[in-house]
């Protein structure tokens, strides 16, 4: 059974009335729209916006859900950014669960990194993850949304909650398969040559 | 969706409650033996906890508790019964059972049954990650389980009897058997910190703990509890005075990533009162915790002596898989 993006209608959220408050924390999904072609993999950036410019809040540690059909795509590939450190470099630890459920990949990173250190090379929004899906068999102009799961939580450089007051997701449509560019050619140059033998005759 | 429902009988109460035990010592300095297990001394005022004739005969294990007096004279009891009648310890609990079941078990259950009519609903809690065994060390709920904690209400009788314990959860679809791991531990209820120390299997790593699988059945399912082979013999846990870093989690007098991974391990669920995983005391294990013990490394950049040799940069690094 197919969920269609009305399954994640409520995970678009926007909190906190209508207008966001200053320096709102806002954790999105992006691009916010995209082609999704089956077969092809597609990349997604879990960004943050709202924090302080080099300055408080920044961000200590994220512990998010990525929610999206399991039945149109699949979770082939993550990387957590460097916005609160280099893993490889020790500085941060990803302690993301992964696939927890069907539909709910879980993402997580906690820094190493003082309150001061973390101010200092945080700008207010940065890539918090990249996470790369194989898209399934989408139906043209069949719309999903990557969004988020069961929890996503902030931890600020002291760690305390730091309150997400925007949720964005990214909706998907699908698109056809485009020709590859060898066939296309392929292609022009039979219908040149019909042209050209039709002209001989 | 389809829930799976699966009911499984708890052991003989006989093993969970009349002739389990450990040995609970308050130690004075001094080093000696009792049954047959060399005691190290530890610090003055302190309290012991360990079972020194593990072994099992028939399923019960055969431990005793050791106290000394007000005198500092070793004195036994021989269950937790006994422990709370002649000396008042407050707050010890009957040996509640533990059983590690998956992640996505819920609407879980009980009841008591003692076969002549004393009965009842067991007091359940779930969703656990974490146990507090003792001042310096954690039970972790293997990755993709929860712990289940079922024990005999406030104010039932149980010296001398015998119990079934049944437990009922569910599960999403129905994907046939499941395995489940259960436990027997002492309950220490020390007001702001409980403890429970495991005994039937002695162990405090749930990977040595035998997996019991339990196939899809409409009649409940006998779980039996394992004894390993050296019991509780020489185990000891250490239930007060002994002062730790807050966030050393795997007991090696320091705080750093293994700590942290252990810590993120185990979050996203409730703590119970006391669990040093819940560094800001909340009730819950989440990430803002992870992000306070980070804080608290002991090692420089939080590395291990595995991923750094100190001061000479990083030998090898770590990654959660």
């Amino acid at each position: 059974m197919r969920h269609h993006s009305g399954l994640f209608a409520g995970l678009l959220v926007a909190a906190l009335g209508f207008s966001a408050p200053a320096h709102a924390i806002t954790v999105s999904v992006l691009p916010f729209a995209a082609d999704a072609v089956p077969g092809t993999t597609l990349t997604l950036e879990l960004s943050i916006s709202g924090l302080g410019a080099q300055a408080a809040p920044s961000l200590g540690a994220f512990d998010i859900d990525i929610g999206f059909d399991p039945a149109l795509l699949t979770v082939t590939g993550y990387v957590p950014g460097d916005g609160l450190g280099s893993v490889d470099a020790l500085e941060a630890i990803d302690v993301g669960f992964g696939l927890t459920a069907p539909g709910n990949f879980n993402v997580g990173v906690v820094s190493i990194l003082g309150e001061g250190t973390l101010n200092a090379i945080q700008p207010t929004a940065f890539v918090l993850a990249t996470v790369e899906f194989l898209v399934g068999s989408i139906g043209i102009g069949e719309t999903t949304v990557v969004g988020f799961g069961t929890s996503a939580a902030l931890s600020d450089g002291f760690g305390d909650p730091l309150a997400i007051d925007v949720l964005t997701a990214s909706t998907l449509t699908g698109a056809p398969i485009p020709l590859p560019a060898p066939l296309g050619l392929f292609l022009v140059a039979l219908a040149a040559l019909a042209v050209f033998r039709r002209r001989e005759q | 969706m389809s829930m799976m429902q699966r009911t499984m009988l708890g052991v003989a109460a006989t093993a969970a409650i009349g002739l389990s035990g450990c040995f609970l010592q308050t130690i004075s300095g001094a080093t000696f033996a009792v049954g047959g297990s060399l005691i190290t001394s530890v610090q003055t005022d302190s309290v012991l906890t360990t079972c020194v004739q593990g072994g099992s005969t028939g399923g019960n294990v055969e431990c005793t508790y050791f106290f000394t007096d007000e005198n500092g004279v070793p004195v036994d009891v021989t269950s937790s019964a006994d422990l709370i009648s002649e000396f008042g310890i407050l707050g010890v609990v009957i040996d509640p059972l533990i059983l590690q079941v998956p992640l996505d078990a819920g609407n879980v259950s009980g009841t008591y049954d003692d076969g002549a009519g004393l009965s009842g609903a067991l007091d359940i809690q779930s969703g656990f990650r974490s146990i507090p065994v003792d001042t310096h060390r954690t039970l972790f709920a293997e990755p993709g389980q929860q712990f289940i904690i079922a024990e005999l209400p406030d104010g039932v009788p149980f010296d001398g009897i015998g119990f079934v314990l049944s437990l009922t959860f569910e599960q999403p679809g129905d994907d046939g058997a499941v395995s489940v791991k259960p436990l027997l531990a002492l309950k220490y209820d020390a007001g702001k910190q409980v403890f429970h120390t495991p005994f039937l299997p002695c162990v405090t790593d749930m990977t040595a703990v035998p997996a019991v699988t339990i196939p899809t059945a409409a009649t409940p399912q006998p779980i039996p509890v394992a004894s390993l082979p050296q019991g509780c013999n020489g185990e000891q846990y250490l239930l007060a005075g002994f002062g730790v870093f807050a966030c050393d989690f795997d007991a090696d007098n320091d705080v750093d990533i293994d700590d942290l991974v252990l810590q993120a391990s185990a979050r996203n669920a409730p703590a119970l009162p006391g669990d040093r995983l819940d560094n800001d005391s909340n009730g819950f294990i989440d990430i803002n915790d992870v992000r306070r013990c980070a804080l608290q490394c002991t090692r420089p950049a939080c590395a291990t002596s595995l991923t750094r040799d100190e001061g000479r940069g990083f030998v090898r690094g770590e990654r959660q898989p």
